[in-house]
């Protein structure tokens, strides 16, 4: 640490340039200065409890703290992992272009209403999980395979590059998914909306409306 | 206002212990020894004299109640410098409702910049009156480096800041100070 600046003449100097309180103001400063003193000193302060000759005291609770986040940590790695996918391998992780414009129901191949399921951890990403609900339009199934219409266990990346889902993408939110693709050459995100609660049924309902108005123009079945 | 004694840093480190035990007389004789030179640094950003002598009394305040949590004495000054610094900070943010005076703290680095220890400034008078035409920031690392000789790290860490920045701030801040100066000597 430097020296106090009584050995800096440049310092005296400044001061002594300066246009200082009225003396009777700077008498009046200290004066209330000594009183909310007085009146601190006789209120036990709170921060006396931390002061340094407790530290170890501190130091003993921090380390019993750190001992319990270790042992909550051991006891997590042994229980089952509730948290992980059942069969990660089964996880089909969307693709999704977080730039790419507003798609109409004809450009996707399944609309499905879906609730946004858990964040997880996939590899090195995050996920989140979708988990589709009623299908508006298209199918799961290959048309060949017998089995019903199996649908995959979906799920998003969710991470800041190149862009993180959108905001209403919550665990338990009801949204729109919009998908390209199949179960034979993979599926694609093309677009997820929210699906606010109050407006819930009327956007379903005009979704239905459009996708029944697009099958009979193209004479489609879908 | 008279001039107080300046203490040894050894006199300044036993009032220190002392004050936070709880001994009043310490903390005043802390009080007497720093309390006309952190209230140049505050007059510096308030020039309002009343404005000046509430926030002296906030920091003080503000340092009696903090003093037991003070491990290192020697660290005194510092730490009582970074507190003067925060409530100016704060009644500023208050007054002028905008951050603007935050965001010029947080400003740019620039590691690379060297500090001229070299620089003299010999003519008080025109240092103080060019203070004042400095912004904030800059004024500040000044008196803080004119009236205390803190090191550059110890003004860092009265800022709140990183040490290049402080370089950096001091380096322009001696540059404009010396135009400055120059300016009003020949006014």
């Amino acid at each position: 640490m430097n020296e106090p600046a009584r050995e800096r003449p440049i310092a005296e100097e400044l001061l002594a340039q300066q246009r200082w309180p009225a003396d009777s103001d700077y008498a009046d400063y200290r004066r209330r200065l000594d009183q909310a003193l007085e009146t601190a000193s006789l209120t036990p302060s709170r921060l006396r409890l931390f002061a340094w000759p407790s530290r170890r005291v501190h130091m003993a609770l921090a380390l019993v703290v750190a001992a319990c986040v270790l042992l909550a940590v051991f006891l997590l790695q042994l229980s089952p992992d509730k948290e992980q996918p059942q069969d990660s391998a089964e996880l089909v992780v969307l693709p999704w272009d977080a730039g790419a414009p507003p798609v109409s129901e004809a450009a996707a191949d399944v609309v499905a209403l879906a609730t946004v399921g858990k964040a997880l951890p996939h590899g090195q990403d995050n996920v989140i999980g979708l988990n589709i609900g009623r299908l508006l339009k298209g199918r799961f199934a290959l048309p060949q395979n017998d089995t019903p219409n199996e649908i995959p266990t979906f799920c998003c990346r969710n991470a800041a590059e190149p862009a993180p889902l959108p905001d209403f993408c919550r665990e338990g939110a009801k949204v729109v998914v919009f998908l390209k693709g199949s179960q034979a050459v993979g599926w694609k995100l093309l677009e997820i909306r929210e699906l606010p609660g109050e407006s819930e049924g009327r956007l379903v309902q005009e979704l239905e409306k459009h996708i029944q108005e697009q099958r009979k123009k193209m004479g489609l079945a879908w | 206002m008279t001039t107080q004694e300046m203490a040894t840093l050894d006199q300044e480190q036993t009032w220190v212990r002392a004050a936070q035990q709880g001994d009043a007389a310490a903390f005043r004789c802390l009080v007497d020894c720093y309390d006309r030179r952190v209230l140049y640094f505050v007059l510096r950003f308030l020039p309002d004299h009343h404005h000046a002598l509430d926030v002296m009394q906030e920091v003080w305040l503000a340092l009696f109640r903090r003093l037991p949590l003070l491990r290192a004495p020697g660290a005194f000054r510092v730490w009582l410098y970074q507190i003067a610094h925060d409530q100016v900070v704060s009644l500023l943010r208050r007054q002028r409702r905008q951050e603007k005076l935050q965001e010029s703290l947080a400003g740019h680095c620039a590691d690379d910049v060297e500090d001229n220890h070299e620089v003299v400034f010999d003519r008080a008078e025109l240092i103080h009156k060019a203070l004042d035409f400095l912004s904030p920031e800059h004024r500040e690392v000044l008196v803080l480096r004119f009236l205390e000789g803190l090191s550059l790290e110890e003004i860092a860490e009265a800022l709140r800041c990183r040490l290049g920045t402080v370089k950096s701030r001091l380096h322009y801040a001696k540059r404009i100070l010396r135009q400055e100066v120059e300016r009003l000597s020949h006014e």
